[in-house]
């Protein structure tokens, strides 16, 4: 069955009340939801964002007039989530370790960090296929299923992203 | 550059890219799925054939603007009304009737029998469901403050107010919202049961503290308080023995052989219990303790074994982040001072 109908059919059971149908949706789209988040906040706040999402999600589920639309519009959800935590940084108070990495991290942890931050300053559509790409384990056929967007732009970005990436890393490796 | 291997992984490796995936691969999602099943059922919308009636072209937008003021006027009035959204049976509030949109006020009691139920909604705040059997009391109701007391019973939270502002009073903790959905159960005894479906709650009583992160549950007893949280698919060799050493004041034989049998069954997601143990086993028994934690999860940098048998829960901040179950939301506001 393709993969739109059968988010359609779970997003019907979930509106009349099936909570394992919404469980579904929540394990199809949890990866999504957190990369695109990721690329907006700091990880250990995507950890927390992922679940408002959904719960806002569920709530909002009978104002989803098309059922098939849901990806996208969980996707709305996200990214309207994450700038409303950039404008709001008063509800949350302490800046953790975790989302101001130091130079006291060592080895892999700090490239790793470093890698995650090259990322995040690429443009938004490379940043977000990147992350889902190389964070979140997703492959290009999945992305573009997940996403709504073409097999053909998904490649692009990935493409264009990747290559950016490398020049990014290139060059702060030469200036250090 | 390996375009196959970069699509879907096929092709030759990219030494480069595999490289960056194992890297990267560390800030992925790997929280648990919350219960859904769990969770409480949202008022109701209008369906989507509803909307579509209502969707009037822009000429009537004006009228929209003056409707719009006016529910904002009303929100402003009765931003902190408690509302019976729904009901089934016979409830009562302060010993009458409950009615469909009916108000419960400050100190009113609300009482459910074996066959009845109430939603109650509060703008702002979120929703809460009361179960069969039930009673619980409003204490408190203002814009930065909700309280009430759970005498007896079950309710179902889904809160939207920012950590700290809803706070449940039972017999033996303060259970107070961090931004959630849970299920709260006080026996006859005074004893609860808390199951946390998305986000966190505090659970507190005096000194003893469990903050109780999505698909985790904590009991609280009579004269003792919260005991520390597990997650509800831990071996049941393991939450029996748990709850030895959380209720079991007196037998420090039965307390011993219970961390032993806890140590054992222990699963790498049971760190997240085995650090709440920290201040609840004899100081003795703390070193068998960080040693298994140890085992299951790797250390992190900056941990100490000899402050943790010391007691300097400082000492245990760097496991926080090592067992994977997040961080509740810190909310801009200090927990509230609860007057007994």
């Amino acid at each position: 069955m393709p993969e739109t109908i059968e988010v359609a059919q779970l997003v019907v059971a979930a509106r009349e009340g099936d909570r394992s149908a919404f469980g579904q949706l929540y394990q199809r789209h949890a990866r999504m939801v957190h990369g695109v988040l990721l690329a907006r906040v700091a990880p250990a706040d995507a950890d927390d964002l992922v679940q408002d999402v959904f719960l806002l999600a569920l709530r909002n589920l009978a104002s989803l007039r098309e059922p098939a639309a849901f990806p996208g519009w969980l996707l709305t959800i996200a990214r309207n989530r994450a700038n409303d935590f950039h404008r709001h940084p008063q509800a949350f108070d302490e800046i953790t370790d975790e989302a101001a990495p130091s130079l006291s991290r060592a080895g892999e942890d700090y490239e790793a960090h470093a890698a995650l931050d090259a990322i995040r300053g690429l443009p938004e559509a490379y940043r977000e296929t990147l992350i889902l790409r190389l964070v979140e384990g997703m492959t290009g056929p999945e992305i573009a299923a997940r996403t709504g967007l073409t097999e053909g732009s998904v490649r692009v970005n990935l493409h264009r992203g990747m290559r950016m990436l490398r020049e990014k890393i290139a060059g702060s490796g030469r200036r250090e | 550059m390996n375009d196959d291997y970069l699509w879907d992984g096929s092709g030759s490796p990219d030494p480069e890219l595999q490289r960056l995936e194992r890297l990267l691969g560390r800030f992925g999602h790997n929280r648990r799925a919350p219960d859904f099943r769990l969770a409480v059922t949202p008022i109701r919308t209008a369906s989507p054939a509803r909307a579509r009636r209502f969707a009037w072209p822009i000429a009537v937008a004006a009228t929209v603007v003056i409707a719009a003021a006016a529910l904002w006027g009303w929100f402003f009035l009765h931003r902190n009304e408690w509302i019976v959204a729904d009901l089934n049976g016979s409830p009562t509030i302060g010993g009458q009737a409950v009615t469909r949109r009916g108000q419960w006020q400050i100190g009113e009691k609300l009482e459910t029998d074996a066959h009845s139920r109430v939603q109650l909604s509060v703008n702002g705040l979120g929703i809460i469901d009361v179960d069969p059997d039930s009673r619980l009391t409003l204490l408190k109701s203002s814009s930065d403050e909700q309280q009430i007391r759970l005498d007896r019973g079950t309710i179902r939270a889904q809160i939207v107010a920012p950590p700290y502002v809803f706070l449940v009073h039972t017999p033996t903790a303060y259970a107070m919202d961090m931004g959630c959905a849970y299920t709260l159960h006080v026996a006859e005894d005074g004893s609860s049961l808390l199951r946390v479906t998305v986000g966190w709650v505090d659970l507190q009583r005096g000194f003893r503290q469990s903050l109780v992160p999505a698909g985790a549950a904590a009991e609280s007893r009579p004269g003792i308080g919260p005991g520390a949280p597990y997650f509800e698919d831990a071996p049941p060799a393991f939450r029996d023995a748990l709850q030895v050493i959380n209720f079991n004041q007196t037998d420090s034989n039965a307390r011993s052989a219970a961390l032993a049998t806890v140590l054992s069954e222990a699963r790498a997601q049971d760190a997240f219990t085995l650090l709440n143990l920290f201040r609840r086993v004899e100081a003795s028994d703390r070193g068998r303790l960080y040693d298994r934690l140890a085992q299951l999860i790797l250390a992190p940098r900056g941990a100490s074994r000899e402050g943790a048998i010391a007691g300097d829960w400082r000492a245990l901040d760097p496991w926080w982040d090592a067992v994977g179950v997040g961080h509740p939301k810190k909310g801009h506001r200090k927990p509230p001072v609860i007057k007994e």
